[in-house]
């Protein structure tokens, strides 16, 4: 693994950078280091919370879905919005980046915020290898938006933001 | 009179002109008060009796002393006067500056012993009447302004000071004393009491038009999608701006405006327009800010030149917002200045039109407007106040300076960006002329509904689970060591299982991760026969030491939960859990799996007690 974390030129920004072989026992491992990251940056521990379950469900997904070996994470936290921006990039079968837009697409969409997310923990009790119940307990349990961008033909970064309360001396 | 030179004050003329007189009655009449005859001294030559011992002697003294105080008296620049008083006796003297005080000869004052009555204006008699009774019981001095009137009708004031002579019985003789023309002072006094009296009219109704114009500014600036610090800061004169913050569901109505003048007609200027808008806006929802400024520029025309005949006219911008960016507006105000997060740089946007309430349809020139904003962007609304701040040699602040401002600022919170165009103006500018006001407005982009979690991490807010555990503190409970799992290195997922009292207690511990799926999904599946075996009431799931629950184990217990829930009835038992409040990430799985499986997990609806 290799192993990247800066912050950019603005003195304010909490950014993180960090590319990895997709390994599951990583996942952990990057979870814990990304809340002790934050930990301090945050007033809102339950946004802190949030972030965890978002960029632990994110990356097994980004790394079960891999196909070439390497997964990358990015959080950004801008202090003076207080948006955290989770964002994952993996390249993904065709077969698998559709499901992922499909499940985005389904999600974005539903009139029922509810009843959709009560619809998804059913229907993974009938197909549990599908990504959606993490990208399910993204949306509904930590509420986070969700969206992607395509980054060249097959990668997919997929995008998480949600707004956590920072402390004031970190932006001021 | 202006031609004259200054004279000395008036005190100091009064001092002096009584103490002459009573200098020169001790030298007329050494022998104290005179009576009648001594002391009427008049140009008929009824000179005073001489003393029998020294009849030349004294009669050469009283002609000299006739002449110097005739040469006094008719030089001194106010009025001398004598009145003999007492039975029958009305003899006055006057001296000749009353002519040039009140338009009458010194003759006809003397020949018309109550003309100075008759000339005495009629609203100041009481005051003589009073006054002069106080001056006989008390003995004096006399002292006080009154009015006369002129021959010529003009209102004179005079200042007089007399004094009273008595006799040896104590009876009224003589009262002499000295007239001053105060008209000019008087005139003067008036004009500073007016001035006096106009300022702090100007300064109360300064106060009342700042507490108008602060009294009304929003209070509440939450508005879906935006972050917004504003603030004004107004003159001494109040300038009349304006500006406001009108929320709606996913969006707001904005405004920003400046109401030409000062003072309290600008305040009640800007009143009309804030409650104008206000009510426009709230009762046509539907309406485009032209439409709004179209209704507002009618009333406020109807109101301000119909009714209250002024000619103030209000520099106006009002903006509809919506959640999704878009920005809609209206009306002539000083340019709208986007900041844009995408390239850093600022825009200037036109607000074209014409000026509210000035003419009365502007139907025309009047056209919405649009832009969109993007998540970061800066919208700053500002007053003239701001860019025509001017320094001590005479340079305003500008447009480009507030750019710059924005743009050093432009990641701050928006407050701290207000505050720092702020202070940059006040550093420009040694002397604040106009009100400022600044409104900082970040596009934080679109809430989206999903935003908030379905299931809040805060305890209590949505369902409440168990604090305690029915096994906590409890050393009878029945060990199960086929429902224990062993942590290690892979497997950070720990388990004991126990039972009392008809309850199967588990108790999780360490990391519910992938690699522990496994192992939950064995525990679960061991613990639902033991259950069932032992005809269990209930299960009570203590996940109070678990540090986290991955998606894999999450799954888990949503299969196990299933599973009972298609348990026969009279077999089934029941699911509890036990949670730590203090581990905010556990409150809203656990809400989501009871909210899976309703028939199965126990959980109070509901606001709960916990931290």
């Amino acid at each position: 693994m290799s192993q990247e974390a800066s912050q950019q030129s603005a003195p304010f920004k909490a950014f993180l950078d960090l590319t990895f072989a997709p390994s599951l026992r990583l996942v952990p491992v990057v979870r814990e280091f990304v809340t002790k990251f934050y930990a301090k940056m945050f007033v809102d521990q339950d946004g802190l919370s949030r972030l965890e379950v978002t960029a632990h469900e994110l990356l097994e997904n980004a790394v079960k879905n891999s196909t070439d070996g390497a997964t990358r994470l990015q959080i950004d936290y801008d202090p003076v919005r207080w948006i955290v921006t989770v964002r994952t990039l993996n390249y993904p079968t065709t077969d698998n980046l559709d499901i992922l837009q499909q499940n985005i697409h389904d999600l974005q969409t539903s009139s029922n915020a509810d009843a959709y997310y009560q619809q998804i923990l059913a229907r993974n009790m009938v197909a549990p290898e599908g990504s959606d119940l993490g990208l399910a307990r993204v949306w509904a349990e930590a509420g986070f938006t969700i969206r992607t961008e395509m980054e060249g033909v097959s990668g997919v970064w997929v995008i998480a933001e949600s707004r956590i309360r920072g402390r004031a001396e970190v932006a001021s | 009179m202006s031609a004259r030179e200054p004279e000395p004050p008036l005190d100091a003329r009064l001092e002096e002109a009584m103490a002459f007189l009573t200098s020169m009655g001790q030298a007329l009449f050494p022998g104290g008060v005179p009576t009648l005859a001594q002391a009427t001294w008049s140009e008929r030559g009824a000179g005073a009796p001489s003393t029998p011992e020294e009849p030349r002697t004294a009669e050469a003294r009283l002609r000299a002393a006739e002449a110097k105080f005739r040469t006094l008296v008719e030089q001194i620049p106010a009025v001398v006067f004598f009145a003999v008083l007492g039975e029958g006796r009305n003899e006055i003297y006057v001296s000749p500056h009353i002519e040039q005080m009140l338009g009458f000869t010194q003759q006809e004052w003397l020949e018309a012993p109550f003309l100075w009555y008759w000339q005495l204006h009629p609203d100041d008699r009481d005051l003589w009447n009073r006054e002069f009774a106080r001056g006989i019981r008390t003995g004096g001095p006399f002292k006080g302004e009154c009015r006369f009137l002129a021959r010529d009708g003009r209102v004179v004031w005079v200042h007089g000071e007399a004094r009273l002579l008595k006799d040896e019985l104590g009876r009224p003789q003589i009262l002499q004393g000295v007239a001053f023309d105060v008209t000019e002072s008087k005139a003067a006094q008036e004009i500073l009491l007016r001035e006096a009296t106009r300022t702090a009219k100007l300064e109360e109704e300064l106060a009342i038009a700042r507490r108008v114009q602060t009294s009304i500014l929003p209070r509440e600036l939450k508005v879906e999608g935006l972050e917004i610090a504003a603030r004004m800061v107004p003159a001494d004169q109040v300038g009349g701006d304006y500006y406001d913050v009108l929320p709606f569901e996913r969006g707001a109505w904005l405004a920003i405006g400046d109401v030409s003048g000062h003072g309290l007609d600008a305040g009640l200027v800007m009143l009309m327009v804030q409650s104008a808008f206000s009510a426009i806006a709230r009762a046509r929802v539907d309406a485009t800010p032209r439409e709004v400024l179209l209704a507002l520029n009618a009333t406020l025309f109807d109101n301000v030149r119909a009714r209250l005949v002024q000619e103030d006219h209000v520099t106006l911008t009002v903006l509809l917002y919506t959640a999704d960016g878009r920005v809609t507006f209206a009306g002539a105000h000083e340019d709208l200045l986007l900041h844009r997060r995408r390239t850093g740089q600022v825009e200037r946007v036109d607000t074209p039109g014409v000026w509210v309430g000035a003419a009365e349809t502007i139907d025309r020139v009047t056209v919405n407007s649009t832009f969109t904003l993007e998540p970061g962007d800066l919208l700053v609304l500002y007053t003239d106040g701001v860019t025509e701040a001017t320094n001590v040699d005479g340079e305003q602040f500008e447009l480009p300076r507030l750019i710059e401002v924005i743009c050093q600022a432009c990641d701050q919170p928006c407050e701290v960006i207000r505050d720092r165009i702020l202070e940059a103006t006040g550093r420009w500018t040694d002397r604040q002329e106009d009100d400022l006001t600044v409104v900082v407005i970040r596009y934080t982009g679109p809430e989206e509904r999903a935003k908030e979690p379905l299931f809040p991490p805060s305890p209590g807010t949505h369902r409440r689970f168990l604090a305690a555990s029915t096994f906590d503190g409890r050393d009878d409970a029945e060990d199960l060591p086929a429902l224990t799992v062993r942590t290690d290195a892979q497997v950070r997922l720990g388990a004991r299982g126990r039972w009392r009292s008809g309850v199967l207690g588990i108790r999780l511990f360490g990391f519910g991760e992938d690699l522990g799926k496994g192992a939950l999904e064995a525990l679960l599946a061991a613990a639902h026969e033991v259950a069932l075996q032992r005809g269990a009431e209930a299960v009570e799931v203590d996940v109070r030491e678990l540090k986290f629950l991955a998606g894999a184990c999450f799954r888990a217990l949503m299969v196990w939960l299933a599973r009972v829930a298609e348990t026969p009835e009279e077999k089934r038992y029941r699911v509890r859990f036990v949670e730590n409040p203090f581990a905010r990430w556990q409150h809203p799985h656990l809400s989501a799996l009871a909210a899976f499986a309703p028939s199965v997990v126990e959980a109070v609806e509901g606001p709960g007690g916990t931290p």
